[in-house]
């Protein structure tokens, strides 16, 4: 009765579009008082918010956060983006191919989705309009280029799940490193095939000259600054992930103030942007807190682990239903939220069931990268459709072929957990 | 992802004092954040090269920095409309409920975090004058911890509540007088003029 009460407050209180840390909060604390009253309520109202707040290793948000706004006023994206089309974008569907690797690029410099999807569109598409490129490929390799950030490190999700699920955040990071690798080799395979089947999709770009090609690169010295500063470091073991999080805030300010684009004005803009985010995680991370007490105190998490696991199905059944699940959660929920509200529970499934956390993380983060680009609420597609001004229906069909690629891709991470695993194993 | 840094214009002289106070509380939140980049960018480096770390620096960002940060960003991200919200529902129901459930969501979230204002403030209180100090190298305060959870709920309180009263008001009157969300990213202008 009172979980079914506590669910029904959530379930309300999300849908009439309140703030999903005051849902889970006030759910949590509507639970809690009505199965131990006020002083079991009091108890936890009186810790959870300090909790949250007062813990050195959290710092890994705000600073990546941080470092993807200045990395955005320095500009140094757009140059990503012109190196990779120097050295791809002779071939049909080159310049397509080269938002690919400029978001990989992008994300290995920021962990924000949204934030690249953005810098790509505002750079990539219009060059691709120009060569005579189709809107609808155009469009859809953004979208999907996008959500490379959310797993190339420094990656934020990724972090969230290591903060939550209480895993090493290094070796998660770098677990996302050849995942994201092969989901930018499948992108650009995917438009190696669209452009197969139908070529007047995308004509064949200028070629450069091997000089030309190494100039290019020059630009894009900043990006390995950054890479080398935060993957780098975590990777040798010279700095932990905290320390990098900071280097890599610092770096990028450096790069802004090097490109002469970091003013007062867009710095405090940036700080108070990466604030407010920053607020934002921690604040659904809190009402997690109060949900996540109530459910334990009502074991509701022990029940469902050990009512999975008295089924009689093989477990990787059950994690293809798990997986389903969140694909289906993609569709409707921020993919913050859909972390902090699931992991406490699936993960002691997961753990049960003898799964590899860490390999877990980056399969779930591949799953919730689908959403980012899926109606209705696939956020990359909204954010390239207010840059081009296209209808959203054609954007969302220019991405459907990566949609169905990257589906091949978590269902080969799922099935070789080496791929996610190697290299964090090789980690000093 | 990323939690929307709108220029969100307050609609009434209310509002406009509680966002001078967010606005505030937002410039300290920024500042915090500068500092702890400035300290874990100067603690690497003394560690690394002059194998001197900065030995109060985890204290001082764990128990100060990372709460001002949070808990005075916490309004003004409100009143921003920075909060993730499910939104794809929201407009399949009718305008009056929709300000009234808002009304009652509002109203209920504040005396939760007005219930969590007031333990920090006796908390706080008590921090204060039995002198309570971590056990670190630099025995720092811990009320001061507990003051900026207070003060930023606090705040935090009177946007709820504000928000409460004023759906309620746009509820009964079928009106619009409270801020709303800027309307989800979903149409286009191309979109429209089809």
């Amino acid at each position: 009765m009172t979980v079914t009460v506590a669910l029904l407050v959530l379930v309300a209180m999300l849908v009439f579009g309140l703030p999903v840390a005051l849902a889970m909060g006030v759910s949590g604390a509507v639970g809690l008082y009505m199965f131990g009253g006020w002083p079991i309520l009091q108890g936890i109202l009186k810790t959870a918010p300090l909790s949250t707040a007062n813990d050195y290793e959290i710092i890994t948000i705000p600073m990546f956060l941080l470092m993807a706004e200045f990395v955005i006023i320095s500009g140094v994206a757009n140059d990503l983006f012109r190196a990779a089309t120097v050295w791809v974008g002779r071939l049909r569907g080159g310049v397509a191919m080269a938002t690919a690797l400029a978001g990989a690029g992008f994300g290995a410099i920021s962990g924000s989705s949204t934030a690249a999807a953005a810098t790509l569109a505002s750079t990539s598409i219009p060059a691709m309009l120009k060569e005579g490129y189709e809107p609808k490929l155009a469009c859809g390799v953004v979208a999907i280029s996008g959500t490379l950030a959310m797993l190339i490190p420094p990656s934020i999700a990724l972090i969230l799940y290591g903060i939550i699920a209480d895993i090493p955040i290094g070796s998660l990071l770098i677990g996302g490193v050849i995942p994201g690798l092969i989901v930018t080799v499948t992108i650009m395979l995917t438009i190696a095939f669209l452009v197969w089947r139908d070529p007047s999709a995308a004509p064949y770009g200028q070629t450069y000259t091997i000089r030309e090609k190494f100039r290019s690169l020059e630009r894009i010295w900043p990006v390995m600054v950054l890479f080398f500063a935060v993957t780098g470091t975590i990777y040798s073991g010279i700095a932990t992930p905290t320390e990098a999080s900071g280097i890599g805030a610092f770096c990028a300010m450096l790069i802004a103030a090097w490109e002469r684009q970091l003013t007062f004005a867009n710095g405090l803009r940036a700080l108070r942007s990466a604030a407010q985010t920053t607020c934002m995680v921690l604040f659904i991370i809190l009402g997690a807190h109060i949900f996540g007490y109530f459910f334990t105190l009502t074991r509701v998490t022990n029940d469902i682990t050990t009512w999975v696991g008295a089924l009689e199905t093989s477990r990787w059944m059950i994690l293809a239903v798990i997986l389903l699940g969140y694909l289906i959660l993609g569709f409707f929920m921020d993919q913050i939220a859909i972390l902090i509200l699931t992991v406490p529970v699936i993960l002691p499934l997961i753990l049960q069931m003898g799964y590899d956390p860490v390999w877990f993380g980056v399969l779930v983060v591949v799953t919730a990268e689908v959403g980012m680009v899926t109606p209705p609420l696939g956020m990359n597609v909204f954010v390239v459709a207010r840059y081009t001004r296209r209808p959203l229906g054609e954007l969302f069909r220019g991405v459907a072929p990566h949609v169905w690629a990257h589906l091949i891709v978590i269902a080969l991470l799922a099935a070789f957990p080496a791929i996610t695993l190697w290299l964090p194993s090789t980690m000093r | 992802m990323a939690a929307a840094v709108g220029d969100q214009r307050p609609l009434n002289a209310l509002s406009a004092v509680l966002a001078r106070v967010e606005t505030a509380l937002i410039f300290l939140s920024s500042m915090a954040m500068a500092a702890i980049m400035c300290i874990v960018m100067a603690d690497v480096i003394l560690r690394y090269v002059f194998s001197a770390p900065l030995v109060w620096s985890y204290d001082l960002i764990g128990l100060y920095l990372v709460g001002i940060v949070f808990f005075f960003a916490l309004p003004d991200t409100m009143q921003q409309h920075g909060h993730i919200a499910l939104d794809v529902f929201v407009p399949f129901f009718p305008h009056r409920l929709r300000h009234a459930m808002q009304a009652i969501g509002f109203a209920i979230s504040a005396l939760l975090l007005a219930a969590i204002s007031w333990l920090e403030v006796w908390e706080a209180e008590d921090a204060l004058i039995s002198d309570d100090r971590i056990a670190g190298v630099v025995a720092f305060q811990t009320w001061v911890a507990h003051a900026v959870l207070a003060l930023g709920m606090g705040v935090l309180v009177l946007r709820c509540t504000y928000r409460a009263v004023f759906h309620l008001a746009s509820a009964i009157s079928g009106r619009d007088v409270v801020e709303l969300p800027p309307p989800p990213i979903t149409s286009t202008p191309a979109e429209h003029s089809e």
